[in-house]
């Protein structure tokens, strides 16, 4: 193997060494993450290490291309900004980001079963830590939502895992996409990697856990750590092996129509932002189930990915700055247009990818759903710049980061569309048909924006979580009606049985000569019993 | 080969015996002579074991014979399997001592204490290396009398109850025990441990008593490994001292048990006769409660240690569930369980008297933010409990990788099901410890914070960490011919052609 994909997966365990000395805090997160970008360009390869858990191996390949430029793109400015953003616990903050790092990078490059299942668990639970960074009650609320679904999640993986795994055993898993697999594994792997990707009613965590973070940790955890569910599913749940394709473009669409309704009438920033991540996951859910069916090819859903998640990453950013700043809110309104996918803007690119996706699933009505959800997108992102100039928290001027971060988001696809060939067809009617969701999107917000001002925030954070948490409380409360342990399974009580009073009873019953007399008699019966 | 005779397993249960003695005539007083003793005992064990898996490895046997009474022989022997455990008990052993050192420090009754502690890893040592069932037995019941001590160590009205409970169950079930393995004497005459199992059905006697002598050993063992009624006296134990809880929860006597299960099942009855006699359905379903109940247990306690005792009673009883089922795969998950459990929950165990001792915290309330006061101890137990719960890359998550793919191997679905269940309490009554640990607000002050000296410190602290790396590195380099991992798989080929 050639040196890269160690270097990659070795560094952010060497940042990890390296915040021993405060003064390296900073160059580690910002160094840590930047071979990943190299091994996005880097030659295809596979390694093993055949002695490491089950049997490690490593690859690179076209399915986590996309995702290894995002994250290293990703964690490289939001590290460099979280230097200038994140004041308190510095050092905790630095350590459990490079482990999340570390998950996230083992889960993308791993090429075996039980190593990708490391990295997601590793970037699971130390990403707790970045969520409660703040150690507000809020943030400790949201701590535990998360957890308690990504753990609901984690349950569902390894229970499809483990069915992988006892029939194709844990090897290298490039196979897997062309061989049958039972429905039912594939179900649920793909309902458990939803709880990460948010879709809805598994997303309950997501406007609770992104917003309460420091804004570089919401950054990746709504720009890169949800699409690792998304690679998941691609590695896992081979084509054709969810039944009716219909059922899951629903959803899709159902969750990118959701995100933007209840993040409509939510007066945070970062809230509205997640519910836009809802959404857009929703429309790369949508992406999933085409590729699923064998319409389209997994290179257009990783420029959908890779535009989303670079833009999400310099909107997040933006969310730790003041809004008074005209730069800023320049910086702020290029992201959003591309998240919208305005004409000539990577998001244009990437929504033409994946129409031309769905195209071959044979249904106008998706393409019109898709439309619209790029118009309610547009709508959606104007609250969120609304709430933006209204910022009065932050810092002052745009962090470089921030601006490369959303110079990257602009450029970057279109460097990517060059260097690999998606199938995308560029013509005036692309551009047309990006325009006019635009600007309905934009006369819909317009109608809306008194009412939306006039009534911030009905929805309580996390919409559907009151509904879960009181069934919850319910559930508790009826435990009273359990007996305090099961009678049946009591342990006896030995040692009571054998008090001193009861041997001496025992003893004085045995010393009466009756008894006695009786006891020899049946012995004497026995043994001429058993003669016969 | 040459340099050990035919009598090492002998030795290895030699010297911790002579060891204990040598403790008991030093006396309280000589400290040093104490602490010298007690690591060379160990440390000698240790290279004993060493040379033993080298020697085994190329093919070497060990096998020492002596008549008791007519028809009645002492057999001690190394094979692959006693090496799996006597090697995990020698190196356990070895940290442990170092540990109690600190930890009894200007305690009173030191010496009784190593003595008898020395004695419970002869009777250990004993068991891992015997050859038949009579051998086991004596050992078993001598391990029995040689923890009691221990337990009751304190002398507190609390300990002393404790230890009243221990004794009684332990007794009642060597007395099931004893009543089977003279029946099946009676039937088979004497006979040696051999893979693969006893052809029972060669000699007199029907399915029915083989049933009954099946079901009258497990139960005498269930008591020892804990399977739910009997596992009463295990959380009730936990008042001993730390170093003791540690080694009866890891090594010593729950782990007996659940080895002699494992005897039984491969050595005794064979696995393919125990399933023909439909008895493997009964230990697994049995397991599969033990492993839920005492995993629902875990989450009501409120004291750290009573909640790593029912967590114990609920993890030991996947050595038991992959014993029963049928294939090399499970088989595989539950023998290196043996070796992985202990690694993780002696660390814990180390941890929880750590916590008592240095901060006085013995409630789980009151593990706010000790994270930050003792890293050391807290990365240990962070690392033992995301090892109990089964996540990569620590040991528990191979065991229940086999397990699982074992279970759907031989077409029992269920087993999976038990498992991903026990792995959720598992989270919901580790994570909030940890929870508490590292995230949580540091209170004014610990219920009894004291100043130890540098010496006691790393005695305390050096323990644990070393057995939480050890089990990372199980985990990490499970591939390795020589990891846990990899020797039980060479010992399980032999059980299964």
């Amino acid at each position: 193997m050639n040196g890269v994909l160690g270097i990659t997966l070795l560094l952010p365990l060497i940042g990890i060494l390296a915040l021993l000395s405060p003064r390296l805090r900073r160059p580690a997160l910002i160094l840590s993450p930047l071979p990943l970008i190299v091994c996005a360009v880097a030659e295809a390869e596979i390694a093993v290490f055949p002695r490491s858990l089950l049997g490690s191996s490593f690859a690179i390949d076209e399915l986590n291309r996309p995702l290894l430029l995002l994250a290293g793109i990703g964690w490289c400015v939001s590290g460099w900004c979280a230097g200038a953003l994140v004041h308190h616990r510095r050092g905790s903050f630095s350590l459990l980001w490079l482990l999340t790092l570390a998950g996230q990078v083992t889960a993308l490059l791993s090429a075996d079963l039980a190593t990708f299942y490391l990295g997601y668990v590793l970037m699971t639970v130390a990403s707790y830590g970045l969520v409660v960074h703040e150690r507000t009650a809020a943030a400790y609320h949201a701590g535990r939502v998360y957890m308690a679904l990504a753990l609901f999640g984690e349950a569902l993986i390894l229970t499809g895992l483990l069915s992988l795994g006892f029939q194709y055993g844990n090897l290298h898993f490039a196979g897997f996409a062309s061989q049958p697999q039972p429905g039912a594994a594939s179900v649920l792997l793909v309902v458990g990697f939803a709880v990460k990707l948010g879709i809805v009613p598994l997303h309950f965590w997501l406007p609770l856990a992104h917003p309460v973070a420091p804004a570089p940790a919401s950054a990746v955890l709504s720009g890169v750590l949800v699409k690792a569910g998304l690679l998941g599913m691609m590695r896992f749940v081979p084509a054709h092996s969810l039944g009716p394709i219909e059922l899951w473009l629903g959803l899709g669409l159902f969750s990118a129509a959701y995100g933007v309704v209840l993040g409509l009438l939510q007066s945070r920033l970062k809230t509205t932002l997640a519910y836009s991540t809802i959404s857009q996951m929703g429309l790369a859910f949508m992406g999933f189930a085409a590729v699923q069916a064998g319409a389209a090819a997994p290179a257009a859903l990783g420029l959908f990915v890779l535009h989303h998640g670079l833009n999400k990453i310099s909107l997040f950013l933006a969310a730790g700055h003041r809004g008074s700043h005209r730069a800023g809110q320049l910086w702020f309104l290029l992201s959003a247009a591309a998240l919208a996918g305005l004409p000539l803007t990577s998001g244009m690119l990437a929504k033409t990818a994946l129409k031309s996706a769905l195209g071959k699933v044979d249904a106008d009505a998706w393409l019109l759903g898709l439309s619209l959800s790029s118009a309610l997108t547009t709508t959606l992102l104007l609250h969120a710049f609304n709430l933006a100039r209204a910022q009065t928290k932050g810092r002052d001027t745009p962090h470089p980061a921030w601006v490369v971060s959303s110079l990257a988001g602009l450029l970057v696809p279109w460097a990517w569309l060059s260097w690999h060939q998606v199938s995308v067809k560029l013509s005036v009617v692309t551009v047309l048909d990006a325009l006019w969701p635009a600007l309905l999107g934009a006369v819909v917000y317009g109608a809306l924006k008194r009412p939306l001002a006039h009534s911030p925030h009905k929805v309580p954070d996390g919409d559907i979580l009151f509904v879960v948490e009181r069934a919850a409380a319910r559930a508790w409360s009826m435990r009273r009606y359990f007996p305090r342990r099961f009678r049946m399974l009591r342990p006896p009580h030995l040692e009571r049985l054998l008090t001193a009073e009861r041997i001496k009873g025992v003893e004085l019953a045995f010393s009466r000569t009756s008894v006695l007399g009786l006891l020899l008699l049946s012995l004497l019966l026995g043994l001429w019993l058993s003669k016969f | 080969m040459t340099l050990l005779g035919q009598a090492t397993p002998l030795y290895m249960a030699l010297i911790s015996f002579a060891a204990g003695v040598l403790l008991f005539v030093l006396g309280e007083r000589r400290q040093r002579a104490r602490i010298v003793v007690n690591l060379v005992a160990a440390a000698l064990n240790l290279i004993l074991v060493v040379l033993a898996i080298q020697a085994v490895r190329g093919g070497a046997e060990f096998l020492w014979r002596m008549p008791l009474l007519p028809r009645l022989d002492l057999v001690l022997r190394l094979d692959a399997l006693s090496l799996l455990f006597s090697t995990l008990s020698a190196t356990l052993w070895l940290v442990t001592t170092i540990y109690a050192i600190g930890y009894l420090e200007r305690s009173p009754q030191r010496a009784r204490f190593f003595g008898f502690f020395s004695l419970c890893v002869a009777s250990t040592m004993g068991i891992t290396t015997a050859g038949n069932l009579f051998t086991f037995y004596v050992f078993y019941e001598m391990l029995t009398l040689a923890t009691w001590p221990l337990v009751v160590h304190r002398g507190t009205p609390d300990s002393l109850a404790g230890g009243r409970a221990y004794l009684c169950y332990t007794l009642f079930g060597s007395a099931l025990f004893l009543a089977g393995l003279v029946w099946l004497h009676a039937l088979t005459g004497p006979q040696d441990f051999i893979a693969r199992g006893v052809v029972l059905s060669d000699f007199p006697g029907d399915p029915t008593a083989h049933r009954i002598i099946f079901l009258l050993m497990l139960a005498g063992l269930g008591v020892k490994a804990a399977l739910v009624p009997l596992h009463g006296w295990l959380p009730r134990a936990m008042v001993a001292p730390a170093p003791v809880s540690a080694l009866l929860h890891a090594v010593a006597v729950v782990k007996a048990g659940a080895f002699g299960i494992v005897r039984l099942v491969y050595d005794v009855y064979g696995s393919e006769y125990v399933h023909a006699l439909g008895m493997a359905d009964v230990l697994a379903a049995w397991a599969a409660t033990t492993i839920i109940y005492g995993s629902l247990l875990a989450l009501r306690q409120d004291n750290l240690k009573k909640r790593l005792a029912y967590s114990t009673v609920s993890q030991v009883s996947y050595i038991a569930l992959g014993t029963a089922l049928a294939g090399p795969i499970g088989t595989v998950g539950g023998l290196v369980h043996l070796v992985h459990q202990g690694l993780l929950k002696i660390t814990l165990f180390f941890c929880a008297g750590n916590y008592a001792e240095m901060l006085g915290v013995k409630k789980i309330v009151d593990l706010d933010g000790v994270g930050r006061h003792m890293p050391w101890t807290s990365s240990a137990f962070t690392l033992g409990a995301l090892g109990m719960i089964g996540l990569p890359p620590m040991a528990g998550f191979i065991s229940k990788w086999y397990l699982g793919v074992g279970a759907l191997t031989v077409g029992q679905p269920w087993v999976v099901a038990v498992l991903i269940a026990s792995t959720l309490l598992n989270a919901a009554y580790f994570l909030p410890l940890l929870q508490r640990m590292w995230f949580a607000k540091e209170p004014e002050a610990f219920p009894q914070a004291k100043q130890m000296a540098l010496s006691t410190r790393l005695a305390l602290v050096g323990p644990p960490v070393v057995t939480a790396l050890l089990a990372l590195l199980a985990g990490v380099l499970a591939g390795f011919e020589l990891s846990p991992l990899g020797w039980v798989k060479g010992l399980v080929a032999e059980r299964y052609e």
